[in-house]
């Protein structure tokens, strides 16, 4: 008996050799994938949404394929790209389409594959999948409201819009021209396609203000090509008036709102797009269901607001990142 | 072999602290090896990441340009134009001067190849060498690649690039083109590549130790890129037999611990690559070795220290037990006296002093046995001697004895003399022993005045044998006995009682015996006697013989004894055996 615990005592001499504990490793738990497939990284917008869809990854432990044509024109490139991106086999796809007309296919393809996919700031028109992004009408309407504002005793605005095939512009538009059916003195009288791009914003610019000299705003659907409709008005050395009222806040946006060049930018957070889209996907994946749409704020910014609004961001995005 | 106390003691508490620092060192050491492990990798994946993220955009670069490339109107119409005029070398340069126009120094792509099956030419992106020939497509693996392996994957694939000048490993993304009109119809093949060399030092000539090597390994397991060129195109079993197992997880991040090494590997979600980290663990951990080795012999060194103390300490400790036990065998040798000094208040002082508690007791009760027992007897003794008579009746009974003499009345005279003698055969203190010739003497007094009061006369026979007249016995120790045969011994068979008192020697005993003829007992009397109940109705009163009986156990002890016989009507024969001595005082008490 004596020997037996001998060697009992002996032995327990090793258990704790055994038995001490990784310390806090990351754990090797199922990771998600998640492909992402943006409409271009030639500006800032979806520099801010890539971040956004980082952080979120990074908190959520997911894995994150990044997918970008060069440009957001580059309408068949992202189409191979999305073929490419489902041979991958990622577990949901987040995708911003650069042709909203004509995703059937593609969505076809994925259904097939298994694959869920969400539309991340631009909605498709001819299917309905789940929605992350601004609301896009509601942007409309608030450029209408700030330039109807502006424009007291109303007068002749125009649009300035991006590529044609994209929702989030075209639901743009039908916003802004909504709301102005309760502003019967404000006319539209023009709308052009300026493909997104800063150079053709300003051609644009240039013909509505040769075709249509009293326009007293013009209402861009884009920053890059509200920034290209101010470079018009540079060149013209200022000579003509109108607002300019634009979406997006990348930073060149913001200075050119805080010194008077813009006169009214909504807002709509790319990283904010991305940080929601991304947890959107994970809780779709997870729950096996999410809402149709999930909106981003959108609030319109003038001279006076844009710092306050500026100082919060850095700050969320301090504490986010 | 006998281990003291003390050394066992000594051995227990070595033994466990040995063992006890030894459990707590190892443990922390392990930990401590874990936590500087953790440490590295959690560093290694910081910099696998930068990396990789690195590697990522190159290959997305890459991957663009390939997208592009394959669905770029512009470039199907040249390529057209030259299938026309297969072998003009204008719209060859057309072409490649094309395809160079997508580069420049910040672009990672190294060069673009553009394969055209129909014509076997291959038209590269650098102008000098600006188209090649491809005659035998066997022999080159890389227009083999071309025609069956070209793939829309995201990942790059590994390949040797034997159109330039020299061969150079690469990784490609080769996409088809098809032309616009006949959809399903592969109008050329273009292949845009990344230099290996270029991304080894882009990627993974980082070190947080010089010691750590890294390759980058595509996600079936082959090593696209090293830092030993002769190991690319190999499979990653290159780098250790098990490290298949960190691609096939599923998590971005992995760790593998094999005996030797550490590795820890991080994927691109993208491509599926991912590059792996080879350390050295022995190296990582040699620090911690030396401490532990130090900490060995540091332990050891303060153990053999710390034996010195220990040593005096258990002196101490083990004093008062070394005191005790000294006491114990002291008493145990007979020394009474023998007491434990007490020095300490724990349990061994009050093991110590009950001890010396119970001996002092055991003292006590001892000198007080022998006292009772000596009292005892002396007591018995004296209170024997005193029953049978007070001294002054003698002098009385002198006088009259005189005074009868003096009147002429010999006879009265006579008796008296004889009762005198034996009152003062009974009286006297001192000397309880006469010789057996004395005690005849007073039997034959005894029995004269027998006769004298009951006038009758008694046959008494007295036999004394040889020379057991010169021993000494108790004195009176036959009277009773021949009083009892004269009271009870009358025969009915008979007219006159006969006694017979013989004195024998035997050996070195005494034999005497005093036999009558009377009535003699029945058997239960007898034994009854044995056994100790002296008094018989109708023959002893119960004090002579209860006297002789105490009187021999007090004198000789078990050496006496005295035994009855008889049957009725066959008188009584008692029978005193006794050790034989000529010294008085040999059995006095």
């Amino acid at each position: 008996m004596r020997k037996l615990l001998t060697v009992i005592l002996l032995l327990s001499f090793f258990l704790p050799c055994g038995c001490v504990q990784s310390v806090s490793m990351p754990e090797q738990h199922e990771q998600y994938t998640v492909g992402v497939l943006l409409k271009s990284m030639n500006n800032q917008h979806w520099m801010d949404v890539r971040i956004g869809i980082q952080d979120a990854a990074r908190e959520a432990d997911a894995q994150v394929i990044f997918l970008y044509p060069e440009t957001e024109s580059a309408v068949k490139e992202q189409r191979a790209m999305f073929y490419d991106l489902l041979q991958r086999k990622p577990d949901v796809i987040l995708f911003a389409t650069c042709d909203s007309l004509n995703c059937s296919p593609l969505l076809a393809a994925a259904r097939e594959a298994g694959i869920p996919v969400m539309a991340l700031d631009t909605r498709m028109v001819d299917e309905q999948i789940p929605y992350v992004g601004a609301d896009n009408n509601y942007i409309g309407m608030l450029a209408a409201e700030q330039l109807a504002l502006l424009m007291e005793g109303g007068g002749q605005v125009a649009v300035v819009t991006g590529v044609a095939e994209q929702a989030s512009h075209i639901e743009r538009v039908d916003g802004f021209s909504k709301a102005l059916e309760d502003y019967p003195q404000i006319e539209v009288v023009s709308t052009l396609n300026a493909n997104s791009d800063f150079r053709l914003a300003a051609e644009c610019t240039k013909q509505i203000m040769g075709a249509y000299p009293e326009v007293r705003g013009i209402f861009c659907t884009s920053a890059v090509m509200g920034l290209g409709a101010l470079e018009q008005k540079r060149r013209d050395f200022y000579t003509s008036a109108p607002y300019i009222v634009a979406v997006d806040t990348q930073d060149d946006a913001l200075s050119a709102l805080k010194n008077g060049g813009l006169h009214g930018l909504i807002t709509q957070d790319g990283y904010e797009a991305g940080y929601k889209g991304l947890y959107c996907a994970i809780e779709l994946l997870e729950s096996g269901e999410i809402a149709d749409n999930t909106y981003i704020e959108s609030i319109l910014l003038t001279r006076d607001t844009v710092d306050d609004y500026i100082e919060k961001r850095q700050i969320g995005r301090g504490e986010e990142r | 072999m006998q281990i003291s106390f003390r050394t066992k003691a000594l051995l227990a508490i070595a033994v466990i602290s040995l063992f006890s620092s030894l459990l707590i060192g190892t443990v922390l050491l392990r930990r401590t090896e874990q936590i500087v492990e953790n440490n590295y990798i959690r560093s290694i994946w910081n910099t696998e990441s930068v990396s990789i993220g690195a590697f990522e955009d190159s290959a997305r670069q890459a991957y663009n340009l390939a997208v592009k490339l394959s669905l770029d109107p512009e470039l199907s119409d040249l390529i057209r134009t030259h299938g026309e005029k297969p072998y003009d070398l204008q719209s060859a340069l057309a072409v490649s001067s094309y395809l160079g126009g997508f580069y420049n120094e910040d672009s990672p792509v190294e060069v673009i190849y553009l394969y055209l099956p129909d014509i076997k030419q291959v038209i590269t992106s650098v102008d000098y060498n600006a188209t090649r020939e491809v005659f035998y497509p066997e022999q080159n693996t890389w227009a083999t690649r071309w025609e069956d392996h070209y793939s829309t994957d995201l990942a790059p694939g590994v390949v040797v690039d034997r159109i330039s000048r020299a061969p150079k490993n690469a990784l490609t993304y080769t996409r088809p083109i098809y032309a616009d009109d006949l959809p399903q119809q592969i109008q050329a093949i273009v292949s845009v590549l990344l230099d290996e060399r270029r991304l080894f030092y882009q990627c993974l000539s980082m070190g947080v130790n010089s010691s750590d090597s890294y390759y980058l390994v595509d996600p079936d397991g082959l090593i696209a890129s090293s830092a030993i060129v002769g190991e690319i195109g190999l499979t990653v079993s290159e780098i250790s037999e098990s490290a298949i197992q960190l691609l096939s997880r599923r998590g971005k991040e992995s760790v593998l611990r094999t005996r030797d090494y550490l590795l820890v590997s991080l994927r691109s979600p993208m491509t599926g690559y991912s590059i792996v980290s080879k350390t050295d663990r022995a190296g990582l951990t040699a620090l911690l070795r030396n401490q532990q080795r130090f900490i060995l012999i540091l332990l050891l060194a303060v153990l053999v220290i710390m034996l010195i103390p220990a040593y005096w300490l258990s002196q101490r400790i083990n004093r008062p037990i070394q005191l005790l036990q000294r006491a114990m065998e002291k008493v145990a040798q007979g020394d009474l006296s023998a007491r434990a000094e007490v020095v300490t208040r724990d349990e061994i002082g009050q093991l110590s002093e009950g001890f010396n508690d119970m001996i002092d007791r055991i003292e006590t009760l001892i000198e007080e046995v022998v006292d009772e027992r000596t009292q005892k007897k002396q007591a018995e003794l004296e209170a024997l001697q005193y029953q049978i008579t007070p001294h002054f009746m003698y002098n009385t009974l002198n006088s009259i004895k005189y005074a009868a003499l003096l009147q002429g009345a010999d006879s009265i005279g006579e008796q008296l003399g004889a009762f005198i003698e034996l009152l003062q055969a009974s009286i006297s203190r001192k000397g309880a022993f006469l010789t057996v010739l004395e005690e005849i003497r007073m039997v034959r007094n005894y029995v004269k005045l027998q006769e004298f009061r009951y006038m009758e006369k008694y046959d008494i026979t007295i036999k004394m044998n040889g020379d057991v007249g010169k021993f000494y016995v108790p004195r009176l120790i036959l009277q009773p006995l021949v009083e009892n045969a004269i009271m009870h011994g009358e025969s009915d068979t008979h007219a006159r009682s006969q006694i017979t008192v013989s004195a024998d020697r035997d050996g070195g005993d005494i034999l005497l015996t005093v036999q009558d003829n009377g009535k003699g007992m029945s058997s239960e009397q007898v034994e009854r006697i044995m056994h100790g109940r002296y008094k018989i109705k109708g023959y002893f009163s119960g004090i002579g013989v209860s006297n002789i009986v105490e009187r021999l156990r007090l004198h000789y002890g078990e050496r006496a004894d005295i035994c009855f016989e008889s049957a009725p009507k066959r008188g009584v024969k008692v029978t005193i055996r006794l050790p034989a001595t000529e010294n008085p005082e040999e059995y006095t008490l």
